[in-house]
C-alpha cells in the first residue's frame, strides 16, 4: 500500500478549559485536495494552524510522507516549541489576510525566504551562491508569469488589489516547494468579484497535482475542487467523505443544518 | 559686538553641543532597543526591572539625573571628582543623556513593535525564518517606519536639552552665549544662539523627513 502523504492522528487542543480540537485523525494521499468546512469557532482554522506549527497541539501526531514531523510528546513547553525548519517547510500556508511583507516588492516577497536559506547554506562558497540566487530569481519570474502578475514584480503589495495580493501570497508559498499547501479561508477577506481569480489559481494547482488542504466557506468551490471533504463541528470530524456524498447526502443533523444555512445566505 | 564676533566666541561651545548631541544619539538609540526588549521580556521580574528604570528616567528631571551621575562617585564612594581628569564633566553629561534618552526611545520602540500585526511574524515563520531573521528582516524595518515621527520629536528635544549641560558647569553653546551676554550687556548673543538652535533643528527635521520618505515608499495598512 502507498504511504499517505499526510497522516494526522488524534490531534487535541485546548485553550484553558475550552477544548477546540477533540481528537482529529485523517490522512490524505499525494495529489489530493482536502476541503475543511464547518461553522466559525468549530476548530477548522486551529487544525490548519496546528499542521503549520502555528499552534502546538496538546496531544497527537503528524506524519508527512512516512516521517513524523510532530509528536506532542516532544513538546516540553508549548510557548517555546518550534518545528525543525525542514519539517516546517513540508507545509506552505496561505493566510486569510495575505500577510505579505509590505516593505518589500512583490518579487522580493517571493524570493526573500529562499534567498535567506541559500545564503545560510552556501557559507563561503560565493560562486555557487550567485548561480543559486539567479535560479531563485528565475523561479520567481516564472511563478509571477503563471499568476499573470509579471508586470507587478517591482510594485509594493499595497498597490495591488486584494485578489492580486492573495495570488502573490500563493506564489510566495510555492517558492519553497511545500509538499502540502494549506489555505486558511483564502477568499474570506476579498470582495466577491475578486474571489474568482484566486480560486482559479487554486484549481490550476490541483490540475498540476499539488496536494492541498483548504479551509473554506465557499461551498460551491469546495464541492468542485476537492477529492475529500471534512465537516468539523465542536472540534471533531462530524462527517467526511467525497464531496458528492457530503454535500448531496449529508447524514448528520449538524451538517444538514450547516449546509442549509449556507445556501440561504 | 558684531554677529560674527559672537559666532566666533560661540564656536567652541557649538562643538561641545554637537558632541553631546551626536554621541547621545549614537549610544541611546541602540541602548533603547535593548531596554525595549527587557521591558517586553516574558519574564515578569526582568520586565518589571526595566519598567521601573523607564519610569524613573521619565519621571524625574534630566537636570537632577545630571547632578546624580556627576556627583555619584564623590558622594557614594568618596572619590574626588578631580581624579577623573578634564573630560569627566562631558563624559558625565553624555552618560546622563544616554541613560535618559534610551528610556524614551525604549518606549517608542516598544509601541512600534507591539503595533506590528501578528500575521507578519506568522508569515515569516511558515516561510522558515528563525526569530532573529524575522525580527531584523521583517519586523524592524517596518517598526522604524512607524516610529520615525515620535523619534523626530525626541531628537528635536535633545537638541534643545543639550543646553542643560550648563547645570554641572559644562560649557556648551548656551553657557557661552550667557557669558558673552553678561560681559557685553546685550541680548544679541541669546538671539544668535536661538537662531543656531533653530537652524540645527530645521536640519534635523529635514533629515528625518528624508528618512521617512526613504522608509515610506510603501503604504502602511
Amino acid at each position: 500500500m502507498k504511504t499517505p502523504i499526510l497522516e494526522v492522528v488524534g490531534i487535541k487542543k485546548s485553550y484553558g478549559k475550552k477544548q477546540v480540537l477533540g481528537g482529529i485523525s485523517f490522512s490524505m494521499n499525494q495529489g489530493e485536495v482536502l476541503s475543511i468546512i464547518g461553522s466559525s469557532g468549530g476548530g477548522k482554522t486551529t487544525l490548519l494552524r496546528s499542521l503549520n506549527f502555528l499552534e502546538v497541539p496538546d496531544e497527537g501526531r503528524i506524519t508527512v510522507d512516512g516521517e513524523t514531523v510532530f509528536d506532542a510528546s516532544w513538546v516540553k513547553k508549548q510557548s517555546k516549541f518550534r518545528a525543525k525548519p525542514e519539517h516546517q517547510l513540508q507545509f506552505g500556508l496561505v493566510f486569510q489576510s495575505f500577510n505579505l511583507f509590505p516593505h518589500f516588492s512583490v518579487k522580493k516577497n517571493l524570493t526573500l525566504a529562499a534567498e535567506i536559506q541559500v545564503k545560510k547554506d552556501s557559507g563561503k562558497n560565493q560562486e555557487n551562491l550567485s548561480a543559486r540566487m539567479e535560479c531563485i530569481s528565475k523561479k520567481a519570474d516564472d511563478l509571477l508569469a503563471r499568476i499573470n502578475l509579471s508586470d507587478k514584480a517591482d510594485e509594493y503589495p499595497s498597490n495591488l488589489s486584494g485578489g492580486q495580493q492573495q495570488r502573490v501570497a500563493i506564489a510566495r508559498a510555492l517558492m519553497l516547494n511545500p509538499k502540502i499547501l494549506c489555505f486558511d479561508e483564502p477568499t474570506s477577506a476579498l470582495d466577491p468579484e475578486l474571489t474568482d481569480e484566486v480560486l482559479r489559481v487554486i484549481k490550476d494547482l490541483r490540475d498540476e497535482g499539488m496536494t492541498m488542504i483548504i479551509v473554506t466557506h465557499e461551498m460551491a468551490f469546495a464541492k468542485s475542487v476537492s477529492d475529500k471533504v471534512l465537516f468539523i463541528a465542536n472540534g471533531l470530524i462530524a462527517e467526511e467523505g467525497a464531496p458528492e456524498e457530503v454535500f448531496e447526502r449529508p447524514q448528520s443533523e449538524a451538517l444538514k443544518r450547516f449546509l442549509k444555512r449556507d445556501f440561504e445566505d | 559686538m558684531s554677529v560674527f564676533q559672537i559666532l566666533n566666541l560661540l564656536w567652541e561651545g557649538i562643538g561641545v553641543s554637537l558632541k553631546i548631541f551626536f554621541l547621545t544619539l549614537l549610544f541611546s538609540l541602540p541602548l533603547g532597543l535593548l531596554i525595549a526588549f527587557g521591558r517586553m521580556a516574558k519574564n515578569k521580574i526582568v520586565s518589571a526591572i526595566f519598567g521601573i528604570y523607564i519610569s524613573i528616567m521619565r519621571g524625574t528631571p534630566l537636570m537632577l539625573q545630571l547632578f546624580v551621575i556627576y556627583y555619584l562617585p564623590y558622594f557614594a564612594f568618596k572619590i574626588p571628582l578631580s581624579t577623573f581628569g578634564a573630560n569627566y564633566r562631558l563624559t558625565a553629561v553624555i552618560l546622563a543623556f544616554v541613560l535618559n534618552y534610551a528610556a524614551y526611545f525604549a518606549e517608542i520602540y516598544r509601541s512600534g513593535i507591539s503595533s506590528m500585526p501578528v500575521g507578519q511574524y506568522e508569515a515569516a515563520r511558515v516561510l522558515g525564518m528563525d526569530r532573529k531573521q524575522t525580527f531584523f528582516i521583517v519586523i524592524l524595518p517596518q517598526v522604524v517606519r512607524r516610529i520615525l515621527p515620535p523619534v523626530t520629536n525626541e531628537v528635536i528635544t535633545l537638541v534643545k536639552d543639550t543646553s542643560l549641560a550648563f547645570a554641572i558647569g559644562q560649557i556648551e553653546m548656551f553657557t557661552k552665549a550667557k557669558q558673552i551676554a553678561a560681559a557685553e550687556v546685550s541680548m544679541l548673543p541669546y538671539i544668535v544662539a536661538g537662531v543656531l538652535y533653530y537652524i540645527f533643528n530645521f536640519a534635523v527635521a529635514w533629515v528625518m523627513g528624508c528618512l521617512e520618505k526613504k522608509f515610506g515608499k510603501y503604504a502602511i495598512k
